[in-house]
């Protein structure tokens, strides 16, 4: 029935007149003077979207109070990782009872016993003091833990705690303190496991959103990069965080972010991917309208462009945001080698995504349609080698094609060990059979496996996909209409691109719609040369470098 | 930097370029061929410059109406009636415009790639691609012009370039052809070749300030008429006169004459998928300003609505034209269409001048 009502509602959409939505979309044009904060709430709260101010349940001075709610909205009975500890704190004249609350497993005990219960327990500093007076010395002086905040509200202590922090609370006490003593297990630092270089940083994000702030702001050092906290997600409270220079990025931009950020109404959110579909303006779209980055240099040069990065908890990939077509086909290592180079590389990007894309359509158009547009010798070549084929070409190709992708996702899902056997037992001897069989002509061996090499040349991860995807369009196209179908299929691919956006950006800037770029948007120029930001972030500044960044050349006086 | 970000002069600029020089891969040279013989050039000189003249005499006119297209302009000097006349010759010009050009297109693909491809068909995945595209609505359409078209036009030069050993100056020769009137007198049907600058006038507010559409339509104007007598000079010195109108696919031949050496065999290939990729070009910002325009001008709330159902009339248009319309009578066409895409805009914006000053001296 679904597929039959969003058929019935497509129909109706295209013959009946449909008011336009009354929020117009989000093009990233210049607000003068507006604050990056302005769509900050009043009180920068994470469940802030979602809970209005008075929904918030204050912290009982009653401590029992306290515990039951707690042990309520924990389901301490059920719940065997809970931890609740009792104890009273020594005030000499008086007892102060007070319970701490974690998680076993997340946060680290010893570090619990050592800086919060021991010196709570073996009180030498306030001697004959009054409840009110160890209250407030408990942040001041009783536990020695250094990120120690106290807190109003109920829910706060409910998400840090179930972030791996350890709760304090105190008979008589209106807020309770919260203490960072996260120690879940974590990958440390290692190499980019999909974005590899040979010349450049090698370090790549991991799973601790906090790790991940700590490798963007020791590169960049400057005190000017904002690291927003936003949770999202009513029940996970997933950390996330929005990253910009706060004198580089445009406000419109910041603005847009944090508003599709916190305009978000879901329950969890586990990866960066999710939410990468969750803000960007065409879900259905073949090609990616945000870069997803496991390096740490690639975020911070994207900052210094004046772009906005978005980072889960939980996901080494980090997003980039807004991002053009030309941004997939760029990797890090061409600001760090020499002009030349990174010319040669991005040709070869280029090449690779061209042949990836279209190489088998334009075989079989050519093939089908066109074969006086081939070299006589290589129309005999291929002729002679389809000779007693069984099966048509395209059949033929649509079949090798399908082929690599079982092999492809065999080889991503098996275990690591088994890989290179997978690859040996599926390309090659499966290939040779293949031919020595004649189910399949040699030349059709060499089109889909140079079509496969292509793709791996490909740096963007969802660019790859969308290749692979609109290669069997491009198939059956070109088996259907030859050149023509092919030359159809670009242009349907150019139309569609050129009608999208990433937060407000043509996703074919700057070369459609036309605006000043420099050479170095396309063809990488002298390091010297790259002085100007690209103009579609509509950053705060113009410039990232000085029109002679060498003074050293000047003539000396 | 706020207006980066929309559809500029540059865009306007290839989007009129490209509309009026996508007819010379096709048959449009043969009308200047075949009016001037050997003096062609002069004459695509002559009109390029009448054109010109015609242009900055409405440019001159639409001072008094800035951001303002023509169906607006008709509607608040004559009325809603004339403004619905108005709309109903421009739609019906892109109608025949693109249909005329379909069939020829189709037909031409017919003959020299899919000789076992019925033309309906081939017509069916023209109408069908164009219909997606305009979906995703004009500026698109538009911004692919910015890119595809100086691409094409320096592929196309360097093609060509590989020809300039076989061009003769002798084929210019006797130097006014078949006389100074068909040269002078008839060349002014020339205009006819720039007849989609007629969509200038259509698209005004889409360019917003009056400074960028003076620059769209000067430049636009311009470039179209060096290329035109760019391509009909190199066509008159590659291919003697009479040759020179009798063939139907006039560009083609020439890079079929071109694809002799090894090394030039692709030319075929990659000027055939610029053909289609042109002809997408045209019919789909055809199709879009033509349902524009009805829409419009009868004051409907939506323009997609209608694509659908004038694709449909398109194509049986397109397939109809050939059956309905011999090549004499398209030729025909394509030669005094300019009168109507010219001079009638012309008139109607002078008078609406007139009418302007009349008030304003009143008041």
């Amino acid at each position: 029935m679904v597929p039959i009502r969003s058929l019935s509602h497509m129909i109706k959409s295209i013959f009946f007149y449909h008011p336009e939505s009354p929020a117009a979309p989000f093009r990233l044009l210049e607000r003068a003077g507006e604050d990056p904060a302005g769509s900050r709430p009043q009180r920068f709260y994470p469940s802030a979207p979602l809970l209005a101010q008075d929904q918030f349940t204050n912290i009982s001075k009653d401590l029992s109070t306290n515990l039951d709610r707690i042990k309520n909205i924990f389901s301490a009975r059920d719940n065997s990782d809970f931890v609740i500890r009792t104890f009273e704190i020594d005030a000499d004249t008086d007892r102060i009872p007070a319970f701490i609350i974690f998680f076993d497993g997340m946060a680290d005990s010893g570090q619990i016993n050592e800086a919060i219960i021991r010196p709570l327990l073996k009180n030498h500093y306030c001697k004959g003091d009054s409840p009110d007076t160890i209250q407030r010395l408990i942040g001041s002086m009783l536990v020695e833990q250094c990120t120690l905040k106290d807190v109003i509200y109920l829910e706060e202590v409910v998400d840090a705690v179930s972030f791996g922090n350890c709760a304090l609370f105190a008979h008589g006490c209106e807020y309770a303190f919260l203490a960072d003593v996260k120690n879940w297990g974590r990958r440390s630092v290692g190499t980019p496991q999909n974005e590899a270089v040979l010349r450049g940083p090698q370090e790549a994000f991991v799973e601790s959103i906090r790790t991940n702030t700590a490798l963007v702001r020791k590169a960049v050092k400057d005190p000017a990069l904002i690291i927003e906290h936003i949770s999202i997600g009513k029940r996970s409270k997933t950390p996330c965080a929005l990253l910009y220079i706060k004198d580089i990025a445009g406000d419109a931009l910041v603005c847009e972010a944090r508003r599709r950020l916190l305009g978000l109404d879901i329950d969890y959110l586990f990866d960066s991917g999710e939410l990468e579909q969750l803000i960007e303006e065409k879900t259905y779209s073949l090609f990616p309208q945000m870069v997803a980055t496991e390096r740490p240099d690639k975020v911070c040069m994207a900052l210094a462009s004046g772009r906005v990065a978005v980072m889960v908890n939980g996901t080494p990939f980090v997003l980039i945001l807004p991002s053009v077509i030309l941004d997939y086909v760029k990797v890090t290592e061409d600001a760090f080698v020499r002009a030349p180079y990174s010319l040669l590389f991005r040709f070869v990007r280029m090449i690779a995504i061209a042949i990836s894309l279209l190489l088998p359509g334009i075989y079989i158009a050519v093939a089908y349609y066109h074969q006086h547009m081939l070299p006589a010798d290589l129309l005999f070549a291929i002729e002679a080698s389809r000779e007693n084929m069984p099966f048509p070409s395209v059949f033929e190709l649509l079949m090798m094609e399908a082929a690599f992708e079982l092999i492809r996702e065999a080889g991503i899902r098996m275990p690591s060990a088994v890989g290179p056997t997978l690859g040996i037992v599926g390309g090659l001897i499966l290939g040779q059979a293949a031919v020595a069989a004649g189910i399949v002509s040699p030349i059709m061996i060499i089109i889909v496996a140079m079509t496969g090499i292509c793709t791996f040349a490909v740096s963007n991860y969802s660019l790859e996909f969308a290749l692979r995807i609109s290669r069997f369009g491009y198939i059956v196209l070109g088996s259907a209409f030859g050149l023509m179908g092919i030359a159809g299929g670009i242009f349907l691919q150019l139309v569609s691109l050129c009608a999208s956006y990433s937060f407000g950006v043509p996703l074919l800037s700057p070369v459609a719609p036309k605006m000043r770029f420099t050479v170095n948007d396309i063809i990488p120029r002298a390091i010297w040369k790259r002085e100007r930001l690209p103009d579609y972030v509509n950053a705060k500044k113009a410039k990232t470098q000085a029109k002679i960044s060498r003074k050293w050349t000047r003539r000396r006086n | 930097m706020a207006s980066k970000i929309r559809f500029g002069s540059w865009e306007g600029i290839m989007l009129l370029v490209g509309l009026m020089t996508f007819k010379l891969t096709v048959a449009a040279v043969n009308v200047f061929t075949i009016t001037a013989g050997t003096a062609a050039w002069i004459m695509a000189l002559y009109a390029g410059i009448t054109a010109v003249f015609l242009v900055s005499l409405m440019l001159f006119f639409l001072k008094s109406f800035p951001s303002q297209d023509i169906l607006d302009i008709t509607e608040n000097t004559f009325g809603q009636a004339a403004k619905k006349a108005a709309a109903s010759v421009a739609a019906t010009i892109l109608f025949a415009n693109t249909a005329t050009l379909l069939h020829t297109v189709a037909q031409a693909n017919h003959m020299t790639s899919f000789t076992q491809t019925p033309i309906g068909l081939i017509l069916f995945f023209y109408i069908a691609i164009t219909v997606l595209a305009a979906y995703a609505g004009f500026e698109a359409i538009v911004r692919i012009h910015s890119f595809w078209l100086p691409a094409a036009a320096l592929i196309c030069t360097l093609v060509l370039a590989t020809g300039l050993p076989l061009l003769k100056a002798d084929n210019l020769m006797p130097i006014l052809g078949n006389g100074a009137v068909h040269v002078f007198a008839d060349g002014l049907s020339g205009i006819s070749a720039f007849n989609e600058f007629m969509v200038f006038l259509l698209m005004i507010p889409f360019l917003g300030d009056i400074k960028i559409a003076r620059k769209t339509a000067i430049w636009g104007i311009g470039i179209s008429c060096f290329f035109t007598a760019a391509c009909v000079t190199y066509y008159t010195m590659l291919v003697p006169y009479p040759l020179a109108g009798k063939l139907t696919l006039p560009f083609y031949e020439i890079v079929r004459i071109l694809s002799t050496s090894r090394t030039s065999q692709w030319f075929e290939s990659v000027f055939f998928i610029l053909w289609v990729f042109g002809m997408l070009l045209y019919a789909a910002a055809n199709l879009y300003l033509i349902c524009h325009v009805i829409s419009k001008a009868f004051d409907l709330k939506s323009t997609k609505a209608l694509i659908l159902p004038i694709a449909a009339t398109l194509l049986f248009a397109a397939g109809a034209a050939g059956k309905a319309f011999s090549a004499d009578q398209t030729l025909l066409y394509n030669k005094y269409i300019g009168i109507f895409s010219f001079l009638l805009p012309l008139a109607l914006l002078a008078a609406a001048r007139l009418k302007h000053k009349k008030q304003q001296t009143n008041t």
